[in-house]
């Protein structure tokens, strides 16, 4: 067809032109070359922490991750998730199983003896394995979510970690094929998955200094940070994260400009839930306290990971990715330093926390420092504050007021 | 279809259509629900570059009707053909992708960005890894259409501060940013003044001139004689008059169906 648009011409071409323009990183923004300094930052930790401190900062990459799993879904799409620990399980004890239950047996009954380049090999198999395991748990949640109205997927999401704790428990001494040896019950698996690096034999490389081993659980950890950052900030950075966000916003509006929701919303789900897996999978074998059990994947009461995840996402600005990293230290540092002063109110602090950034803070800090930012710099250049920013409502603000209306609309109240 | 005997109760019928009659055709195209009859074997064929004008009083099926084209709904029955190739019943962002878009008379913008960012999203590729988006690139392009349809002032300011004719141009550069063939537009001048009317006349005529095909969906004909070539003028779902503008005003079938209610 005849048809003329701007479009014509080697647009492909001139994409990747402009990709390639802004990885070199000449025309920073402000708010980016902070963000740049922060994961520089978090690369130098370890040359200031003890080991024991270096530990309990390398959970927190953790959350951030888990945070991040759960903002590309909920943040950007709109589907609340109450349940995002059924990921991290998935993950978590897709590798457990994977290299425990199925690799090392098989390459024993082999003869083959594993050096460390072989045990690297298998762990390595082990988190692809888990991270598909959760993918296609992401499949499992995300098909229903094509039918289901937002608060009703909330509650599927809610019962699903419940479903699989119960199942761990089912199958505790046996799932035929899946797991011969069975998911351990609530103890969890017993027998631990060998680490990259560790203290004792059963890593790939073994070293005889605690610290040695802290630093590079640590930086093994970051690793998988920076993994799971360049594709989730990718993908959410081009235009398909335009269109989780309209998704959010009106299903029909997308579907008129050509493109498909229930594929994009398959994908967000599959993609949270890979990420979610792949960061689980990744603890099991470079993380502190890497135990394949239930109290680590769902949190003490079942539900714990799992809300813990959105309170950190929420603080830290929900649909930004980035948010989440900041969101992870200060939920951190709620739950460090508050909670050892009394720690029987253990979770009290950081839900209070989250209860008050929603309060106060609504965009989360993240939006709520770019904003000032701006701000401040209009100011300096003498501009007036109004023409620089219009208050644009946060994903928050859009997800919490799409909720109201379905949970009016079901039952019955004013909004109809 | 077309190869069924024409039966007595059929014999008044239009003649049907086959796939290459014109760019966009529909053959008995047929939509109950439940037992009322909303389009009664309609069928009718868009010529390539034409700007057809699709009339019929409030609830004549014209919505309906291209419901059906589109692929909002499958229709009861009938036959829609695209470029040549049956597209009956394919899903709606599939109808988009074959070439075929749509503005929409009950705007549904997306309130959490500005104007440009609207357009933007009808640029984004149906691909789920992409580099779209991520270099400025299609900001621009939406810039440049934006411009286009008339909204270079205000394109950075969200839907909701629009003014009427803003939230038209808007619809209308969504679905140019799909680059569609052919575009349905959906009540254009509903409540628009006589400069606004000349205004997007104009960008329409514009676009008929880069190769587009324009079904322009209306009421009445006021504010359409200036734009359209030829005009399908339906009632009760069924076909009443077609021909030139002018031919339409003087039919006395039309005359009727408008009377007592609003003029042609």
């Amino acid at each position: 067809m005849a048809t003329e648009t701007p479009l014509e011409g080697d647009v492909g071409r001139r994409r990747k032109q402009a990709v390639k323009e802004k990885l070199l990183l000449r025309d920073l923004a402000l708010r980016h070359r902070l963000g740049i300094l922060g994961v520089g930052l978090l690369a130098l930790l370890p040359l200031l922490a003890q080991p024991r401190e270096l530990n309990q900062f390398t959970y927190v990459l953790y959350l951030m991750m888990f945070a991040i799993s759960w903002d590309v879904v909920s943040g950007y799409t709109g589907q609340l998730s109450f349940g995002h620990a059924f990921f991290f399980a998935l993950g978590g004890y897709g590798t457990s199983v994977t290299v425990n239950q199925h690799l090392v047996p098989l390459l024993d009954g082999l003869g083959v003896t594993l050096g460390p380049v072989g045990t690297t090999v298998v762990i390595l198999a082990g988190i692809v394995g888990g991270t598909l395991v959760a993918a296609l748990g992401g499949v499992l949640i995300g098909v229903p979510a094509l039918r289901l109205e937002g608060p009703y997927l909330s509650l599927v999401t809610l019962i699903a970690p419940l479903l699989l704790y119960q199942s761990f428990i089912i199958f505790g001494e046996e799932l035929p094929v899946l797991a011969p040896n069975g998911l351990g019950g609530t103890s969890g698996l017993l027998n631990e998955p060998p680490s990259f690096v560790g203290i004792g034999t059963n890593a790939a490389v073994t070293v005889d200094q605690l610290w040695v081993d802290a630093v590079a659980r640590y930086y093994i950890s970051f690793l998988a940070l920076l993994i799971v950052l360049a594709v989730t900030y990718g993908v959410t950075r081009s235009a398909a994260g335009s269109v989780f966000t309209a998704i959010r916003e009106d299903e029909d509006a997308v579907q008129s400009v050509g493109l498909n929701p229930a594929k994009f919303k398959i994908f967000a789900f599959v993609l949270s839930a890979a990420v979610g897996g792949f960061a689980a999978a990744v603890w099991m074998h470079a993380g502190p306290n890497a135990y394949p059990n239930t109290e680590n994947l769902f949190g003490p009461g079942r539900i714990d990971l799992s809300i813990n995840v959105i309170v950190v996402a929420v603080i830290g600005g929900m649909g930004t990715i980035v948010g989440s990293l900041v969101g992870a230290l200060f939920f951190a540092f709620a739950d460090s330093v508050i909670g050892a002063f009394v720690p029987e109110l253990k979770p009290l602090p950081t839900f209070l926390l989250g209860m008050v950034a929603l309060t106060f803070l609504p965009r989360g800090v993240v939006p709520e420092a770019t904003r000032f930012g701006r701000r401040l710099l209009a100011w300096r250049r003498g501009e007036v504050d109004s023409l620089v920013e219009r208050d644009r409502t946060s994903a928050a603000k859009r997800t919490v007021d799409r909720y109201r209306e379905e949970i009016e609309e079901i039952i019955g109240g004013e909004g109809r | 279809m077309s190869a069924e005997p024409e039966t007595g109760a059929r014999a008044d019928r239009e003649r049907s259509y086959g796939p290459d009659d014109g760019i966009l055709v529909a053959d008995d195209l047929r939509k109950e629900f439940g037992g009322l009859v909303a389009v009664d074997d309609l069928s009718f064929a868009v010529q390539e570059q034409e700007i057809l004008g699709f009339i019929g009083p409030n609830g004549a099926g014209k919505s309906t009707t291209f419901n059906c084209v589109t692929g909002t709904y499958p229709p009861t029955d009938g036959t829609v053909y695209f470029k040549g190739e049956d597209v009956t019943g394919i899903p709606a962002h599939d109808m988009v992708k074959e070439g075929m878009s749509r503005t929409f008379q009950e705007f549904a913008p997306l309130e959490d960005r500005p104007v440009v960012k609207n357009v933007e999203l009808a640029l984004a590729p149906d691909e789920l890894f992409t580099l779209s988006g991520m270099g400025g690139e299609t900001e621009q392009l939406a810039r440049e259409i934006c411009r286009r349809v008339g909204l270079g002032e205000v394109m950075d300011q969200t839907p909701s501060e629009l003014p009427h004719a803003g939230m038209l141009k808007l619809e209308l550069g969504r679905a140019i940013a799909t680059q569609p063939d052919v575009m349905l537009v959906d009540e254009p001048f509903a409540g628009l003044s006589a400069d606004e009317v000349q205004e997007l006349t104009e960008v329409m005529e514009s676009l008929r001139q880069h190769g587009m095909t324009l079904i322009v969906v209306d009421h009445n004909m006021r504010g359409l004689l200036n734009l359209i070539d030829r005009a399908f003028v339906i009632q009760f779902g069924s076909k009443i008059a077609e021909g030139t503008p002018e031919e339409i005003t003087d039919d006395p079938e039309v005359q009727e169906a408008y009377l007592g209610g609003e003029e042609i």
